[in-house]
């Protein structure tokens, strides 16, 4: 019912809006790239459909961008894309920084009553179970009707915030301890965009004019090597990047290959910022970023 | 190989010699802010106040100025304490600075005390240029928390727990 919708609305959008692919799940869940009607009717959404696809689409939309050899903005060919509730609300906070423009993009949202782990013998993923997103808050048409949403669920970071510091860290580095530090989870995040990051030094851009001294001064806020320090480094250090940002959309945790439970981090992030600042990533259209903001009446009581 | 490197290329946190506890003497990095809080640690000075030596200064333009990552790279490279300092709310040289250090740095100490690192490890205070007593007491202050804490360990490589890595 849902696939035939998507797929009617697809093909309409490719011949009127002259879209330059749509971007969807194929029937076994893996990402599906449509660029003719022919393509577009293996589209399918189903409990398969695991990964977060707006990942692809902001590459999709950048490669496109750039300037002619006389100094124009290149032509964005439009871009459609099918999300479901959590994607959407990345798709949202992409909107809301600028990074994509709604005229470049058509989506076509999917109400999701969660998606299927594979490597848990066919299990919903945890961020499912209980989700507060189901239904897309950004979308051109939606292709079933709406569903059912659940309260947002902090039991387990409450009982990681009730441990004694000695405990949690233990359970930390345990943790740690096994991140092969990878940067999958970066990679996958929606929200992740930057070109040259700064915790993965092999990242940063050389060109064949830059020269040794640059290279040698470019700071390395986090070493190459794998051990507990260090990880545990890059992990804080993601947090601050993601705060007021990360929708939990599950993607870092999805991509682990040592299957960390990384959205233990960013849930008990997106618990402060609703905290302490009543604060929601993409929870409205054109809002301004959390820590571009300030408020003379926050917190204050934590500083001597 | 490499993990023997990294054992000796960072030795956090031992100011002392000989005896270990009772010597321990915490390594704080300050990062005090160009317009109140230096100002006031010079006041402090001329004011010829006693306070702890344990704190290493570093003078930003603005407690805006400094991001979670400088916390980090402290920590991560040895200290046993961090203190950023700058001016009272409403007092900042850059009218908004010092509120958008707050934010940020807030949860930055949450997000430390959730991975089970102290969170006195990590301190904030308002010091402006007239406080040159109260940037004595907050130094005096700092270091006994962290004193109190011992030696920064979790950021520490150690051989049992990275081996060979």
């Amino acid at each position: 019912m849902s696939d035939e919708k998507i797929r009617e609305e697809a093909k309409k959008a490719l011949r009127e809006r002259g879209l330059k692919c749509v971007i969807g799940w194929s029937a076994d869940g893996t990402p599906f790239f449509a660029e003719t009607e022919e393509d577009i009717d293996k589209l399918s959404f189903n409990k398969d459909c695991a990964n977060n696809l707006v990942t692809y689409l902001t590459t999709e939309i950048r490669s496109q961008r750039g300037k002619t050899r006389d100094g124009k903005d290149k032509i964005v060919k439009p871009v459609g894309i099918v999300v479901r509730g959590c994607d959407s609300k990345a798709l949202r906070l992409l909107l809301n920084e600028n990074i994509l423009l709604r005229k470049e993009i058509f989506i076509i949202g999917v109400p999701c009553t969660g998606v299927v782990d594979k490597h848990s013998g066919g299990a919903l993923y945890k961020k499912c179970v209980k989700c507060a997103t189901r239904n897309p808050v950004v979308y051109d048409v939606l292709a079933s009707e709406k569903v059912q949403e659940d309260e947002k669920d902090y039991s387990e970071i409450e009982a990681i915030e009730r441990m004694s510091p000695e405990e949690r860290w233990k359970f930390w580095e345990e943790i740690f301890a096994d991140c092969i530090r990878c940067h999958a989870c970066k990679r996958a995040c929606p929200v992740c965009y930057c070109d040259e990051c700064l915790l993965d030094p092999t990242d940063v851009a050389i060109s064949p004019t830059t020269t040794a001294d640059e290279k040698a001064h470019r700071p390395r806020w986090v070493e190459r090597s794998v051990n507990v320090r260090e990880n545990l480094v890059y992990h804080l250090a993601r947090m601050p990047h993601l705060a007021g940002r990360c929708v939990d959309c599950g993607e870092c945790e999805r991509v682990c290959p040592k299957r960390l439970p990384l959205r233990l981090l960013t849930a008990k992030l997106e618990k402060d910022v609703k905290e302490i600042f009543c604060y929601e990533a993409a929870s409205e259209e054109g809002q301004k970023p959390l820590i571009a903001m300030s408020k003379m009446e926050d917190e204050n009581e934590f500083i001597m | 190989m490499s993990g023997s490197q990294a054992a000796q290329g960072t030795e956090p946190g031992t100011l002392a010699t000989g005896s270990a506890e009772a010597k321990f003497e915490p390594k704080i990095v300050a990062f005090l802010c160009n317009w109140c809080s230096y100002a006031g640690a010079d006041l402090a000075g001329v004011s010829r106040l006693q306070y702890p030596p344990n704190i290493r200064i570093i003078r930003v333009m603005c407690s805006g100025r400094i991001s979670p990552m400088l916390v980090l790279r402290a920590l991560k490279d040895g200290a046993d304490g961090v203190l950023v300092s700058g001016c009272h709310p409403g007092d900042c040289h850059y009218l908004k600075g010092n509120l958008y250090a707050r934010r940020n740095l807030q949860l930055l100490r949450s997000m430390l005390e959730y991975y089970g690192i102290e969170a006195d490890r990590f301190q904030m205070s308002w010091v402006s240029a007239s406080e040159g007593g109260k940037f004595a007491d907050v130094v005096k202050t700092a270091v006994e928390k962290v004193r109190k804490l011992g030696p920064n360990t979790r950021f520490k490589v150690t051989e049992d727990r990275d081996g060979g890595a």
